[in-house]
């Protein structure tokens, strides 16, 4: 059977403890590198149960965007659109088209399997955003993420970038924003970042102005 | 220095190139053939809207005078690193009427025009909102020598570039329920009714375009409307 320590690649923290200087109590000592191995433990079994849910809902968007893509194409656009209310900018780019190509197909226009399949995960997307409790999640992927300043990321641009499952962490409360973000663009603090910030002028329009250091 | 951003591919740079439907409205990077600017010299040109989407209407209506850039074909292709590194006073626009061809719309020559020139059957392009924001990142730099990122600049577009989609679903509901009217008819009917429905309580809609977090309703009760008002119309 695997001890805790056999599961560890890194440093951790019973590493550090092995350089620690040996406390001048057995028990103490003993128990400072029991508690680090359980720590590492802890972080172990984390990171592998977080793949393992990550692994599962990939699976679960794309048993639920299968069954959704047995839909017309104009009917799961008037889900994303009408319904939901998700522009069209966003639902063409999200799908990896253009706006007047989604537009035709509201019309009945050709959409490849892809493309058909595309309108169906990202509704598949919102159904589970409800799902948890997420209230308008049209809405909720037009909102910019709670991240330092500087960066204006919004779901639905973490959605473009490919971080469906951590849109669904974010949403659920187990992952912040950051550690996403860490994960889905490992670049992201230096590429997205922003000396500017939207704010609104006197004429009550959005007007850009450099940020003011904190 | 930041560089000048380029699109991935051309595709991402255009909404539309050869035809555009009529219900798009006329935005800030559309391109028109054959228009006469009388400053630039005579005769028909080639010419992209270049003025602000927050100045090109006043309501309902386009103001009288619209600045374009002149468009002219320059040798070469536009690659990923021309974006950033060349024509810092123009808009590159490969491959604008669908073909291999590289031209630029030019800053240094921007003219005004009369809006009624700009008729829709004129059209050869339209830029996406990320073109529309590339547009604008090489405006800025071309008047100021600034750097402003192309994600803020969406930003701020975005009140902006919702009520213009806003309109074209309004419209294109209003054009379809009404296959008997001229379309032309149907859509300046439709256009003014859409505005007056954004100004109604108080412009109470309109207000709520300059907050994009109620951008997702906005567009639930816009659809809605139009679907109502549209169908009582036909029947």
């Amino acid at each position: 059977m695997n001890t805790p320590q056999s599961y560890v690649k890194n440093a951790t923290a019973s590493d550090a403890v092995r350089d620690y200087t040996m406390l001048e109590s057995p028990t103490a000592s003993y128990t400072l590198r029991q508690a680090a191995e359980l720590d590492d433990f802890a972080k172990m079994l984390r990171s592998a149960t977080r793949e393992q849910l990550q692994d599962s809902q990939q699976q679960d968007i794309e048993k639920r965007a299968a069954a959704k893509a047995r839909r017309s194409v104009p009917d799961l656009l008037r889900e994303l659109t009408e319904d939901r209310g998700m522009s069209w900018i966003d639902t063409a780019q999200l799908v990896g088209v253009s706006v007047s190509a989604v537009r035709k197909w509201r019309k009945g226009g050709d959409a490849t399997a892809d493309s058909r399949l595309g309108l169906a995960r990202l509704a598949a997307m919102l159904d589970l955003l409800e799902e948890l409790a997420v209230a308008d999640p049209a809405q909720w992927m037009e909102i910019p993420l709670p991240l330092p300043p500087g960066y204006t990321i919004r779901p639905v641009d973490l959605y473009k970038l490919g971080g469906l499952v951590g849109i669904l962490s974010i949403a659920s409360n187990r992952q912040d924003p950051e550690e996403v973000l860490d994960e889905t663009t490992p670049g992201w603090r230096d590429e997205l970042r922003s000396d500017f910030e939207v704010v609104t002028a006197p004429d009550g329009l959005p007007a850009l102005q450099r940020r003011t250091p904190r | 220095m930041r560089s000048l951003d380029a699109p991935s591919t051309i595709d991402e740079l255009y909404r539309d190139r050869g035809a555009v439907e009529i219900t798009v409205p006329l935005a800030q990077g559309d391109v028109f053939d054959r228009i006469e600017v009388p400053s630039l010299g005579t005769g028909p040109r080639t010419v992209q809207v270049v003025m602000h989407p927050c100045s090109l209407r006043q309501g309902a209506t386009l103001r009288k005078l619209i600045t374009v850039a002149p468009v002219r074909k320059v040798g070469g292709a536009a690659n990923e690193g021309t974006w950033g590194t060349k024509y810092f006073n123009h808009m590159l626009l490969p491959g604008l009427r669908d073909d291999t061809v590289f031209y630029v719309a030019d800053f240094r020559e921007v003219a005004p025009v009369k809006s009624e020139q700009l008729v829709l059957n004129s059209r050869i392009a339209a830029l996406s909102g990320g073109g529309t924001a590339l547009l604008q990142q090489r405006m800025i730099f071309a008047l100021t020598r600034l750097v402003v990122e192309r994600t803020q600049l969406a930003v701020a577009a975005a009140p902006v570039l919702t009520e213009l989609e806003l309109q074209e679903s309004w419209c294109e509901i209003a054009v379809e329920a009404s296959p008997s009217v001229d379309p032309d008819k149907a859509l300046s009917e439709s256009i003014t009714d859409f505005h007056a429905w954004l100004d109604q309580d108080s412009k109470a809609h309109r207000r709520l375009l300059q907050d994009v977090s109620r951008h997702a309703q906005l567009r639930r009760d816009t659809m809605r409307e139009a679907r109502i008002r549209y169908a009582n119309r036909k029947q």
